[in-house]
């Protein structure tokens, strides 16, 4: 009773990402695979859930090789594959008793009353207390997470692969998580799980296999490891990252936010950020990073007191945060951040008011395009046609016309190749150089340490740690996210 | 690679290749098609109905759709009329109070569209049945007319400054064209040539990204259905001084030809962008149809399977296409 992937070798283009890894879950054990993002934990999930087929190296379930075509194929060996975005398998208009059983239905006859009774001893024994009638759409972020999985394992599954399923989860239902894992082991399904909270891993796995750059360079069962050689397995110790010159500080607090209450039991947020000074806010998925972003922006409806050059003022909405003088620059780029079919021109003149004045926009955006590296330099080029690494050039310099006081990235390096990084890089600093209080959320330790002053630890929408980036290790910052973890996890 | 170029080429200007097309067939066939008397009556007869079309496109520009726009022209008709009549108004009045229902029903789709957030075309169809109820209501069923039957009070006329609107001209064109022209060229500079007008397409675009810009999504978005709601109660009050009377339901039949008319321009130059000029040259391309098949002697009631092929050629055109680079 085992899933075994022996050296496995994958790549997309001439990218490699995975060179020769060795990976086994048995039957009844969780084994959990770390690796800071990029370092390939998703492409080996999706070689072994047969959403792509490996370049070199086999696939062994249970003692026979397999070559898998699809997903479907690696579902009917038992594997089933749960992506963050859980809600992609339910049918969000069906009841939850329908989601549940519909898949395994046989025949036309269905009995609604019969169904409903599966579901609710279903649900109870797995420990998800949820009124079946309900449609899932409707559900909590948790409630789908754990529809989907006890769907699974009622069903063929006996591998599961899961990957941070806990992202979104407080404490509370972290725990019964935890509760419906051993039970998951008990009726002896294998569980592949990837997860960046470090103590829920050492609580849940009996396995640990840390992935760095495509090579497993950490195995070892889960009681022999502690969370600092975790951390250093997974960052590979300091690397040379080059970092950002030192800038004269400056001391005046272009932008302060205070007593931001993130919800009911966290406490009140509170940090400022100077004149020409980038903070970079460090936290993992779930950590509350976007909504931080989007509340500074006036996006999500919470109201958010914060003082812009000595000025204090409540943010409300969008239009209101922009004219203060805050721009963002969001984390879902193709959607938030451009317009696909318009052209180059209209999105770097938008800040522009009054009549459109055709040569005046094309000989700024040419100098807009050429300060930004914006390939191919062709104002009516329309961005949708761009690279995404182009085309997040353009949401950041859409914004360069409204000359922001304050600048919000979202992780904004999210799919853009090393150069184009670069060139985006070298542009916040420059709106830094200039005196723009830059705020930079991002997941990712290497991008912080490369661009940031300063750097906030952000774990469940609590600040749990400041450091200068010269003091500052991808390490320290993973385990500064681990500590708000057990801080909270002991409280 | 020749042929790719070629390919693109008509794509972008399939449709307005058809609209010459069909003009030069039209001037073959019938020698008495290619006059100035012929030519300035199509654009009478399609003025009109342009006016509801640019209402439908503000709309589409948002990315809402209006289709109240027929019903808000035959009650800007009944008020125009009822003030004339029935009030024994002067111009001024007449004018106003159709161009405020127009607003007022504007502003009820926006509420229902953007406040509620209902679907913009259910939004809009209830709102048409409404509309369309409120004034065959205030009417009573019947047309309002000059010597109309009225026992109670004495009944207005059609004044002739008025009628000026609708049936005037001037160095030779009739008013309803120049009228059109200048809304046209108005609503053309305001969308293409200011940022507010490229602000609305950003907001129809991609709202959540103009959202996030700090544009505010909501109060475009009702701007544009008012200024639908005016321009059909321009149509309106340009139908009622044309035909000289207030006849109940008169706008009901302009729906379908403006809505086809900012489709096709929505197509035309195969962009999949609604656009003043495109919706102008869709409307002139139906007037010509209706116009040159009339002379041809084809009856009314096989036109509407023309006009179905013509808006099905037009939108092949634009969404066969792949999306450009540029």
């Amino acid at each position: 009773m085992t899933l075994t992937l022996t050296g496995i070798h994958h790549g997309f283009g001439r990218h490699a990402v995975l060179h020769g890894v060795d990976f086994a879950v048995r039957g009844g054990e969780v084994h959990a695979l770390l690796g800071i993002n990029g370092a390939g934990k998703s492409t080996l999930l999706h070689l072994a859930a047969g959403v792509y087929a490996p370049l070199r190296g086999d696939i062994i379930v249970d003692g026979a090789p397999q070559r898998f075509r699809s997903p479907r194929d690696a579902a009917a060996r038992g594997i089933v594959f749960l992506a963050q975005e859980v809600d992609k398998g339910l049918v969000p208009q069906l009841a939850v008793h329908e989601n549940l059983t519909a898949p395994r239905m046989r025949g036309v006859r269905f009995s609604r009353r019969r169904n409903r009774e599966q579901a609710r001893a279903l649900l109870q024994a797995y420990g998800l207390d949820v009124d079946v009638d309900r449609p899932a759409g409707s559900l909590s972020l948790y409630e789908k997470q754990m529809l989907s999985i006890i769907r699974a394992a009622a069903g063929e599954a006996r591998y599961l692969l899961l990957d941070e399923p806990t992202a979104s989860f407080d404490r509370i239902e972290a725990d019964r998580f935890m509760r419906m894992v051993e039970r998951l082991k008990a009726q002896g399904i294998g569980i592949v799980l990837v997860s960046h909270r470090l103590r829920e891993v050492r609580r849940m796995a009996d396995t640990v296999s840390v992935l760095r750059d495509g090579r497993i360079v950490l195995h070892g069962s889960a009681g022999e490891m502690d969370t600092l050689r975790l951390v250093e397995a997974m960052t590979g110790g300091s690397g040379p990252i080059r970092r950002r010159s030192a800038s004269p500080a400056r001391d005046n607090i272009r932008f302060a936010v205070h007593g931001l209450k993130p919800d009911r039991h966290a406490p009140e947020l509170s940090f400022g950020v100077r004149e020409g000074e980038i903070v970079a806010v460090f936290g993992h998925i779930g950590s509350g990073k976007s909504w931080l972003a989007r509340t500074l922006f006036g996006a999500t409806g919470q109201p958010c007191r914060v003082r812009i050059d000595g000025a204090e003022r409540t943010i409300t909405g969008t239009r209101q945060a922009a004219r203060l003088g805050i721009a963002l620059v969001p984390e879902e780029r193709r959607w938030q951040g451009i317009w696909r079919r318009e052209d180059i021109r209209a999105h770097l003149a938008l800040g522009f008011r009054g009549w459109i004045l055709k040569r005046r926009e094309t000989e700024f955006s040419h100098r807009i395009i050429r300060a930004f590296d914006i390939r191919p330099a062709v104002p009516g080029y329309k961005v949708g046609a761009l690279s995404g690494g182009n085309q997040q050039k353009v949401a950041i310099a859409k914004w360069v016309a409204r000359n922001p006081k304050v600048a919000i990235f979202d992780e904004p390096m999210k799919g853009i190749d090393p150069a184009a990084k670069e060139t985006i890089f070298r542009a916040i600093e420059e709106w830094a150089a200039r005196g723009v209080a830059v705020l930079y959320l991002t997941a990712e330790p290497d991008d912080a340490l490369r661009i940031a002053d300063r750097i906030l630890v952000l774990s469940r929408r609590r600040i749990t740690a400041e450091l200068q980036t010269s003091e500052a290790t991808a390490a320290r910052l993973f385990q500064a996210a681990e500590e708000g973890e057990r801080r909270i996890g002991n409280g | 690679m020749r042929i790719h170029r070629l390919s693109q080429w008509l794509y972008r200007y399939g449709a307005v290749l058809t609209i010459g097309a069909v003009i030069v067939f039209f001037s073959i066939v019938n020698e008495h098609f290619f006059t100035y008397g012929n030519l300035t009556d199509i654009l009478k007869s399609i003025s009109i109905v342009t006016f509801l079309a640019l209402g439908v496109t503000f709309s589409l520009v948002v990315d809402g759709f209006d289709v109240s726009v027929g019903s808000t022209a035959s009650l800007a008709t009944i008020a125009a009329a009822s003030m004339l009549v029935l009030h024994r108004q002067e111009l001024l009045v007449a004018l106003l109070v159709p161009l405020f229902c127009g607003a007022a029903v504007g502003l009820l789709n926006a509420f229902l569209a953007v406040k509620l957030r209902l679907p913009d075309l259910l939004a809009t169809l209830a709102v048409m049945y409404m509309v369309n109820g409120i004034h065959l209501t205030y009417a009573k069923g019947y047309s309002i007319y000059e010597g109309m039957p009225a026992e109670d009070r004495q009944l207005g006329i059609f004044i002739p400054s008025f009628k000026m609107i609708g049936q005037g001209e001037w160095l030779g064109i009739p008013i309803p064209v120049l009228l059109m022209l200048a809304l046209v060229a108005l609503s053309h500079i305001f969308l293409e040539h200011t940022t507010f007008g490229r602000r609305m397409y950003m907001v129809g675009g991609n709202p959540v990204a103009a959202n996030l810009f700090g544009i505010p999504v909501a109060r475009y978005r009702v701007f544009a259905y008012v200024i639908s709601g005016l321009l059909a109660s321009v149509g309106g009050i340009v139908l009622a001084s044309r035909i000289g009377m207030g006849q109940v339901s008169a706008g009901a039949p302009l729906l379908m030809d403006a809505v086809a008319a900012a489709y096709i321009g929505y197509a035309l130059f195969g962009e999949k962008r609604p656009s003043v000029i495109g919706t102008l040259l869709g409307s002139i391309l139906i007037g010509v149809l209706l116009n040159g098949l009339t002379m041809m002697n084809v009856p009314y009631y096989a036109q509407d399977m023309i006009k179905g092929g013509i808006l099905t050629v037009a939108l092949a055109f634009s969404f066969l296409r792949k999306e450009p680079g540029h």
